[in-house]
């Protein structure tokens, strides 16, 4: 649990002023999530390493300018979400259809695979398979699945981090959820 | 089981999912991060504190404003103590009179020798017609009364040998005008309307220059005006030294006046 003196925008704070010891705290917090979030977003290990160490980097870069202003970690994937879109840009694919607004939840999105009774048996092999749907899923809804669940961040802190509404990051989710559940096959 | 209460929020999924939290990025990359954060803190190790970047918010901004209260203010004190004004206003337009007074000057330049020049410099102290800071004193004018001169409106010069005396009333009547004309346009001036106070007002009463003395002041230069032309130089010094005795106050042309 975090106290007052080690929450995440206090040492921020402190690295900015010159603490090395604060950001490697910081560091080891929140390295795992944002590359968890990052391989399952970019699905190369070696792509995910390189936009790992470009969003820290960029941390490190802007720290002098560092003002508390809303949660750390609202901050800190801001940085990764923008990183990310800028690698979805530059590839050939281009920006995944589904980060635009108008863009409908279950458009393209195939229906999940008849889930075999004795998976559901196997917890280890569910959690293989929720991966396999969370990859299945388009970016945009998996991105909001993945800042609730590896950064825990609500749903106004994903709309901000991500730049989308409210409304919007509800119904990413929602969708989201409702697919994963019907692919473990014990949602209803 | 589904969370029926927040459709956005199942435990069961979570639970799945937090097993799967075993990746984790490569021991190098720390390393390599954790290096890089130290240098930049190295690198720069003393960053600006808020109030210094607010100190600097507000400092560049009052320094423009005080230098344009400071450039607005010079500007101001210079054209009141009148440097700009003699620039301003020889732009001005002339009064309509001046045209007049200009042709007669023309008329009494034609008249006189070439000669007038080249006189001696010894018999009186020379007048310097371009000096601002003579200005507030009576220049000496030497002039022959002249029947167009007396026609010039004498709106601006001396009206009597005392009153030149006084530096309330110089020779140009508003002390703008000293500053503001320029070193021939003064000696212009003079030449023209000098005598005009004389005969002026003498119709008015104010002035009675025979009673001074037996030849009149104007008559007296005529007659060292001729002297010159004759060529007769020294017995016409001596004839203005007397005469400068005699009216040490009277108006003096600056070209007739010897050098």
């Amino acid at each position: 649990m975090q106290t007052d003196t080690d929450a995440d925008e206090i040492l921020m704070l402190r690295y900015r002023d010159g603490d090395t010891d604060a950001f490697a705290r910081l560091y080891d917090r929140h390295k795992g999530p944002l590359y968890r979030y990052l391989l399952r977003q970019c699905g190369q290990p070696a792509v995910a390493e390189e936009l790992f160490q470009d969003v820290w980097l960029k941390l490190i870069a802007g720290r002098s300018g560092y003002a508390v202003q809303a949660r750390f970690a609202a901050w800190f994937y801001r940085i990764a979400h923008n990183r990310l879109v800028d690698h979805y840009r530059a590839s050939a694919r281009g920006l995944p259809l589904s980060y635009a607004d108008d863009c409908p939840e279950w458009a393209a999105i195939p229906a999940p695979k008849e889930v075999q009774p004795e998976v559901r048996e196997d917890r280890r092999r569910q959690s293989e398979r929720l991966l396999e749907l969370l990859a299945e899923l388009p970016e945009a809804q998996r991105e909001a699945m993945l800042l609730k669940e590896e950064a825990g961040l609500s749903l106004e802190e994903i709309a901000q981090a991500t730049g989308t509404g409210r409304e919007t990051v509800k119904s990413r989710l929602r969708y989201a959820l409702a697919r994963l559940r019907q692919g473990l096959g014990g949602a209803s | 089981m589904i969370d029926q209460r927040n459709e956005l929020h199942d435990e069961r999924v979570s639970a799945l999912y937090r097993e799967t939290r075993d990746v984790e990025p490569p021991a190098r990359l720390d390393r390599h991060i954790l290096k890089m954060a130290g240098v930049a803190v190295r690198s720069r190790p003393v960053s600006p504190s808020p109030s210094w970047r607010r100190a600097a918010r507000w400092t560049v901004p009052l320094a423009l404003a005080a230098t344009v209260v400071l450039t607005v203010g010079v500007v101001r004190m210079v054209r009141e103590s009148g440097e700009f004004a003699s620039v301003l206003k020889l732009e001005a337009p002339r009064p309509l009179a001046e045209p007049v007074v200009e042709a007669d000057v023309v008329a009494t330049r034609r008249a006189e020798p070439p000669s007038t020049a080249k006189l001696p410099q010894a018999a009186s102290p020379a007048v310097m017609p371009a000096r601002p800071t003579e200005l507030s004193k009576p220049a000496p004018v030497i002039v022959p009364p002249s029947p167009a001169v007396n026609d010039a409106p004498p709106t601006s010069f001396p009206v009597s040998p005392t009153s030149l005396s006084s530096p309330s009333s110089a020779p140009f009547a508003a002390p703008e005008q000293h500053t503001t004309m320029s070193a021939e346009r003064k000696k212009e001036a003079t030449l023209n309307t000098a005598p005009a106070p004389a005969a002026a007002q003498g119709e008015e009463g104010k002035l009675d220059w025979n009673r001074l003395t037996d030849h009149s002041p104007a008559e007296w230069l005529k007659e060292i005006a001729e002297l010159r032309r004759q060529g007769r130089t020294a017995e016409a010094e001596a004839r203005l030294s007397e005469f400068r005795r005699q009216y040490p106050d009277y108006p003096l042309d600056v070209r007739t006046a010897p050098r």
